[in-house]
């Protein structure tokens, strides 16, 4: 009778260890929030993002920060070399779109310059704000939002 | 036909000369850093690095949106932007300076030319002087810059908890790549 109690908390204590083990290693080995693997959180257009970043950049950018966001525009610049698809949004302001190797290859032959693109992307910032301040001259005054692990917005 | 070739030679070497000061900009550099011990990686990549060079006098700018790094694991990056690098306050790391021996380079001519940088490197609030080498590729339109190097926490004030120290080292090593092209 003693022995069976005790073998029942041992086991109990044993699938709680194996349990907290598997949430463990899910949260130590869980991937980053990737634009292909999850719908936008908002949708909006290349200068519907920069109106937003102009009224307000703090409030904004802390908005959008590592958020899925979809935006849509016209094609400005394709570097192919390094997977990147630059969406115009403006006087001075563009929306640099990272890709990996999969998901450009995806995109690559249905994009021209100066067409339409609807891509979804996790914001991480915006460059060309307060740029004065960090004494960078010489590094353009165009202002840059930033989108990684980008994917076509279907 | 002696005045002819004179003034096809000046206008090749205006050219030159005119290629030679204008502006070299990248929106796509890459940044990759290590500062695992072995026992963990402890990698980041940023392919959004913005960079400028003038050939003219050797100036060189980078600026570095902290959160465009990328890592293999959803809570590396949580801990390096909340922990670590304190994205919110401290959004970019950058690099004001210059290349200390523009007389060896020649961006006019394709080639492999080793450089010697020095300058103001910003990370996480934290400027330092620093000094480092790279190597610059030359190759027609193109110019590819490069550098390897190592950073000490302590001299950047990023903390490392106890409970990591044997996963994440007091140094980084730090890669740069960019391939300029002539600013627009």
């Amino acid at each position: 009778m003693f022995m069976k109690k005790w073998k029942k908390i041992l086991l109990t204590l044993f699938v709680i260890g194996l349990i907290s083990a598997i949430v463990v290693f899910y949260i130590i080995t869980k991937k980053p929030l990737t634009a292909a693997d999850s719908k936008p959180v908002k949708e909006l257009t290349a200068t519907e993002l920069f109106n937003s970043l102009d009224s307000n950049f703090r409030f904004s950018d802390s908005i959008f920060n590592n958020q899925n966001i979809a935006v849509k525009g016209i094609v400005k610049e394709i570097d192919s070399t390094n997977k990147h698809v630059f969406i115009e949004a403006g006087e001075a302001k563009l929306i640099n779109c990272s890709f990996d190797s999969v998901e450009f290859s995806k995109i690559k032959s249905n994009i021209k310059l100066g067409g339409g693109v609807n891509i979804k992307g996790i914001y991480t910032g915006c460059d060309g704000y307060n740029n004065t301040d960090d004494g960078m001259d010489l590094i353009s005054s165009d202002k840059i939002a930033q989108l990684k692990t980008c994917s076509v917005n279907p | 036909m002696k005045k002819i070739i004179i003034l096809a030679l000046a206008v090749i070497s205006f050219n030159n000369m005119h290629a030679q000061t204008k502006l070299l900009t990248t929106k796509t550099g890459k940044a990759w850093f290590d500062a695992g011990t072995g026992i963990e990686d402890i990698t980041g990549t940023n392919k959004s690095v913005l960079s400028a060079l003038n050939p003219a006098t050797g100036d060189m700018q980078f600026s570095i949106l902290i959160k465009g790094f990328e890592f293999w694991s959803q809570l590396l990056q949580e801990h390096f932007n909340e922990n670590y690098m304190e994205s919110d306050k401290f959004p970019k790391s950058t690099f004001k300076g210059k290349i200390t021996n523009l007389d060896k380079v020649n961006f006019a001519k394709d080639g492999t030319y080793p450089v010697i940088v020095k300058g103001t490197l910003e990370i996480h609030g934290v400027k330092n002087d620093v000094e480092t080498k790279g190597t610059i590729i030359v190759k027609g339109e193109s110019v590819d810059a490069s550098s390897e190097f190592t950073v000490t926490m302590d001299d950047y004030k990023i903390a490392i908890p106890g409970v990591v120290k044997d996963k994440l080292s007091k140094t980084a090593k730090i890669k740069i790549n960019c391939t300029y092209t002539t600013s627009k």
